[in-house]
């Protein structure tokens, strides 16, 4: 694992979650998927800065790392995180425009470093186990809400994983608890996902998904253990913008001013 | 190419028995990396053997098409040859949103279904396919192919390979392949075969439904057939036989789909009032055999005795 300070993180993730905003109220269309993307910020810092060792330069290489956002509602983290570390230009981004490729769920573009086109939810999860098993060096990162624990087949895949033994596939559960249509427990049922995931055989990980230094304790986990691994990161919809945190309203909203943005300090 | 001894002793199997063999046969010219995908279907296409020699390119994915067809998906996106298999409703009913998505994302996926149509009737209605071809064809840059003979499936592979995009090999039937079909026929283009008996009236039809014709015909036929290999999808081009039919009096165009594609698709290239549809009606039926169930499904094939 790639190893960051925890103050280098930390203003990488305040960043990513202001160009979250800054890119979101550049939309037409006001109503924006703002509580899922603002709920993966540090997951995606760590993915990126920790996890996955990526280059700009190597954008066509087809053996290099992968990240795949199954929970593609959620781009705009991925499209700030993408800006901030220099993969892309602030000036690509021209969210939900006319034949842009970046639109308000990931299109593949290679070139830009979306692997994978996600946004209809329970795929993403089985794009990442094809790249992890066509190239076992490669190293693929996968997020998943807890919402889309829903579709049937993320449960075929979360059984494929283990069967194929994918150790180089490190899957983040971004346990925010809210849903399109309410709380993700009563939607969903309320399971245990560490006692079901571990019977499965993954080695499951419980983190606060907004903890640095939690996050950042990760490294020495992975690298001593020898099963796949799935983090279950327990997070808040729309942290950080106060006035939509840990709301339902979070998960497609309008920001209405003054935004106030709480950084990590 | 197959070679005609080849073609003979694959026949026997059927065409769905003979898959694994063709596949075989064609990926031992072929250059690129690859990957065979299953859903728990690897015993029922002729792939075991395949399987056991080299079980570095087999994928088992068990009774998962959704996932199996994601995964087949992310692997073909990293640059492999991906081959994936299973029942035709389950593979493609079922997986359909995921092989639209494949298509959307630009992947090149070799779908081989097998069990297509109502060959597998008896086992009741969850078993057949005839949606299957309507499902396909609603999705940008795919084709479909449903080969007759051994060396049909063989080309199905080499254009699949060479064009890309979603490419659906549809094996109806289960039976053995009636001897008749790999002799004595003329090529009328590199897509269709021509079986003349110096008839007024042509049937053109695919798949399994040639040997079926073949097998009630008697003695003395009294049509002259046209298989077809790609039937519909990018690329296809009917114009050859559309210049060739216009001699006959009465054209049957006969498919084993709720959409007769080879009707519509040669109703762009010819318009003549002598063009007839033979499709099953859209009903479910009781279970049964071919004959039980296509007769059910006004689709008798005993017209043409």
């Amino acid at each position: 694992m790639r190893k960051i300070s925890s103050k280098k993180f930390k203003n990488i993730a305040n960043r990513i979650r202001e160009r979250i905003v800054q890119i979101g109220l550049t939309s037409d269309y006001k109503v924006v998927h703002y509580g899922g993307a603002l709920s993966i910020v540090e997951i995606i810092t760590y993915a990126y800065t920790c996890f996955l060792r990526l280059n700009p330069l190597d954008k066509n290489n087809i053996k290099r790392d992968r990240f795949v956002l199954s929970k593609g509602h959620a781009c705009l983290a991925q499209y700030a995180a993408l800006i901030e570390l220099g993969f892309v230009t602030q000036d690509q981004i021209a969210f939900e425009k006319n034949g842009s490729s970046f639109a308000g769920h990931p299109v593949i573009n290679r070139e830009n470093f979306i692997d994978f086109s996600t946004g209809s939810l329970g795929n993403g999860l089985a794009y990442a186990i094809g790249s992890a098993i066509s190239y076992r060096e490669r190293r693929v990162c996968c997020i998943i809400g807890d919402g889309e624990l829903g579709e049937g087949s993320i449960w075929e895949s979360l059984r494929l994983i283990i069967k194929f033994d994918l150790v180089n596939l490190l899957t983040f559960i971004d346990l925010n608890g809210y849903q399109q249509t309410g709380n993700t427990k009563d939607v969903n049922g309320d399971i245990d996902l560490e006692k079901v995931l571990c019977g499965f055989g993954f080695n499951v990980t419980k983190v606060n998904g907004h903890n640095i230094e939690e996050l950042l304790h990760l490294n020495k986990r992975l690298i001593s253990h020898k099963k796949p691994t799935i983090i279950l990161a327990e997070t808040i919809k729309g942290f950080g913008v106060k006035a939509i945190e840990n709301t339902l309203e979070s998960h497609h909203t309008i920001l209405k001013n003054p935004i106030e943005i709480y950084k990590h300090a | 190419m197959l070679n005609n001894k080849s073609e003979i002793k694959l026949s026997i199997l059927g065409l769905r028995g003979s898959f694994g063999g063709v596949l075989q046969a064609y990926l031992e010219t072929s250059q690129k990396e690859y990957k065979i995908i299953t859903a728990d279907t690897s015993t029922s296409a002729g792939l075991s053997r395949f399987k056991a020699s080299f079980p570095e390119n087999f994928i088992e994915c068990g009774i998962s098409e959704q996932s199996a067809t994601a995964i087949a998906t992310g692997i073909s996106l990293e640059g492999q040859n991906v081959y994936l298999g299973s029942f035709s409703p389950f593979i493609i009913g079922r997986s359909w949103e995921q092989i639209r998505l494949a298509s959307y994302m630009e992947a090149n996926l070799t779908i081989f279904g097998f069990g297509a149509g109502i060959g597998l009737s008896y086992l009741g209605y969850t078993h057949c396919s005839l949606e299957d071809c309507i499902l396909i064809n609603s999705i940008p840059n795919t084709r479909i192919f449903e080969p007759s003979i051994p060396s049909d499936t063989h080309r199905a592979l080499a254009l699949s390979e060479k064009y890309g995009g979603i490419n659906y090999i549809r094996l109806l039937g289960d039976g053995p392949i009636n001897r008749k079909i790999i002799e004595n026929y003329e090529i009328l283009d590199s897509n269709s075969r021509l079986y003349s008996y110096q008839s007024s009236r042509v049937i053109i039809c695919s798949g399994y439904l040639l040997s079926r014709l073949f097998s009630q015909f008697s003695e003395s036929i009294n049509y002259d057939v046209i298989s077809i290999n790609q039937i519909s999808g990018k690329g296809v081009d009917y114009s050859k036989i559309s210049n060739y039919i216009d001699k006959y009096e009465e054209i049957y165009c006969i498919h084993e789909s709720y959409e007769n594609l080879i009707f519509n698709e040669l109703q762009k290239y010819n318009n003549s009032n002598h063009i007839y549809n033979i499709s099953p009606r859209k009903k479910f039926t009781k279970p049964g055999n071919f004959e039980y169930v296509s007769k059910n499904l006004n689709f008798d094939l005993s017209q043409f005795i």
